[in-house]
């Protein structure tokens, strides 16, 4: 097959997969949509209580970078109930099936399954006249999307035991959003470059910036573009090369 | 272990638990990565030409289940079109494999409703649907009722009638007897044994099999004698007296020697041979 027939094999692949596991899962399971966006819209509450409108704000910015890295981390959940538990991956690896194709569909599916939250976000952001969607913070948001799918369908791969596949998700978003300026300024951190280190840090200077609720230097902001765009290539050589689709 | 198989015929994979039967199948489908040695799948190199060997090859997993949120319709469907086909194709094929698996009526309805034997139906429906060169079943009839597992055999037999090479893996002797053309005994990682069923049969040492429960040794004139939890199986050429002499308060059963009996000879046999 010539590369542009893999590419478009891959595509194709990616759109069916995204159309079973999260198309057909969001319809079915809506209450699992309600659940994944509980934990944001709970920050979300608490922010608005204690911090008015600016507390609103600041929880709307941190939400979006919260949801858009816990639906992608569900991935190793996702990845692993396929591989470990029903074996659906084993019968993709026998047959034509891309991997890539596989990966990147998981990880479109995690995006249609917190796409309802992340309008609910978009429209409440909009109505307060927050520009929180510049391309800026648009290309923020994708590029931590795929850094984190990448991180997600790769550490998918050391699950062994479906009891850790659904908790591991949750404990590295709290971990990815807490430890990281999400919900709070860079310049709060010993050195504000230090928040560039994770893509969901790197994700909350450009769009806290954007949305004015901060104001960062320019070589800051570069640097988690730059921060973002490394951790995306790494995330998907991590789906390309690192996935267990064969095992050694 | 070495053995070839020719194209179009049931090959059953026999032997006990941890006799490598999942692994050889894991291979074969290029899911594992060989630590040496060499495989082949429809001429093609399993680890050289991957993609090839998997554009011609389909696979139901040991413990593999369909996706529960799913209706069988959806699975089959959204595995065809993984598989590369049109979408036109694909709901023509998975209607024509539902009605065959007897899943027509229970087509719109969550996977997850259905019974353990119609589940693995689904699996088995998709994979008969593919229509592949090669085709590997790795126990596909495992906790089946009569019903199900019929189902499998008869989707087993119409495989192989479409050309297809239909790889089986059972515990099961009699299944792997009434389907296959040709039987390969595992044991411990080797080839125990690589021929027709009958022939496997054949190499059992005796006539008929007696098999005396309890320890004694009641039966002298036996040409191989196996212990099996508290039952012994001797294998004999002469039935009447064999069984005058076995019959003394224990219980005893007599029956033809069958493949079954060459899986437990070949499992206890250390280096596979018989």
């Amino acid at each position: 097959m010539s590369a542009a027939g893999t590419a478009l094999k891959a595509i194709r692949d990616a759109l069916i997969v995204a159309w079973v596991n999260g198309w057909i899962a969001m319809v079915r399971g809506f209450v699992w949509v309600l659940s994944s966006a509980l934990t944001p819209l709970s920050i979300l509450v608490v922010l608005a209580a204690h911090g008015g409108l600016k507390g609103l704000k600041w929880g709307l910015v941190g939400g979006l970078i919260w949801i858009v890295t816990s639906s992608s981390l569900s991935l190793i959940g996702d990845a692993a109930y396929y591989r470990v538990a029903i074996k659906y991956q084993s019968m993709l690896v026998a047959s034509p099936t891309s991997a890539v194709g596989y990966a990147i569909g998981l990880a479109l599916s995690a995006l249609i399954f917190a796409l309802p939250a992340l309008l609910a976000h978009i429209i409440l952001l909009a109505l307060l006249d927050v520009p929180a969607l510049t391309l800026e913070s648009l290309y923020a948001l994708a590029t931590l999307w795929l850094a984190t799918a990448g991180m997600a369908f790769a550490a998918s791969g050391l699950v062994r035991h479906m009891k850790y596949a659904w908790s591991v998700p949750s404990i590295l978003s709290a971990v990815m959003v807490v430890c990281a300026p999400v919900y709070y300024p860079a310049t709060l951190m010993p050195s504000p470059y230090l928040g560039v280190l994770l893509p969901t840090g790197a994700a909350g200077i450009v769009l806290q910036h954007s949305a004015r609720l901060a104001t960062y230097s320019a070589p800051l902001l570069l640097a988690a573009l730059l921060s973002l765009t490394a951790q995306s290539i790494v995330g998907l050589y991590c789906t390309a090369r690192l996935a267990r689709w064969r095992e050694r | 272990m070495s053995f070839a198989t020719k194209s179009g015929v049931v090959l059953g994979v026999l032997g006990p638990n941890g006799a490598g039967k999942t692994t050889l199948i894991r291979i074969l489908t290029t899911e594992l990565l060989p630590s040496e040695g060499r495989a082949f799948v429809a001429g093609f190199d399993v680890v050289r030409e991957t993609g090839r060997v998997r554009r011609v090859i389909a696979a139901v997993p040991q413990e593999g289940k369909p996706i529960d949120f799913l209706t069988p319709y959806e699975f089959v469907v959204s595995y065809l079109l993984l598989r590369g086909l049109s979408l036109r194709e694909a709901r023509r094929r998975a209607a024509e494999a539902l009605k065959q698996f007897g899943l027509w009526e229970v087509r719109g309805r969550e996977i997850e409703t259905l019974s353990g034997g119609m589940k693995r139906r689904v699996l088995v429906a998709a994979v008969f649907a593919a229509d592949a060169e090669v085709i590997f079943l790795d126990e596909p009839t495992v906790g089946l009722d009569v019903y199900s597992r019929r189902v499998v055999w008869n989707a087993v037999l119409e495989m192989k009638r479409a050309g297809a090479t239909v790889v089986v893996s059972t515990h099961h002797a009699e299944e792997a007897a009434a389907l296959s053309d040709y039987v390969v005994v595992l044991s411990r990682g080797r080839v125990a044994g690589f021929a027709p069923p009958r022939e496997l049969v054949e190499r059992v040492p005796g006539k008929y099999v007696v098999e005396v429960e309890g320890g004694a040794d009641s039966i002298a004139d036996y040409v191989a004698v196996l212990q099996v939890g508290s039952t012994k199986l001797y294998y004999v050429n002469e039935l009447p007296q064999t069984l005058q002499r076995a019959i003394n308060g224990t219980r005893v059963v007599v029956r033809p020697k069958s493949l079954e009996d060459y899986v437990l000879l070949a499992s206890h046999s250390a280096q596979g041979g018989l």
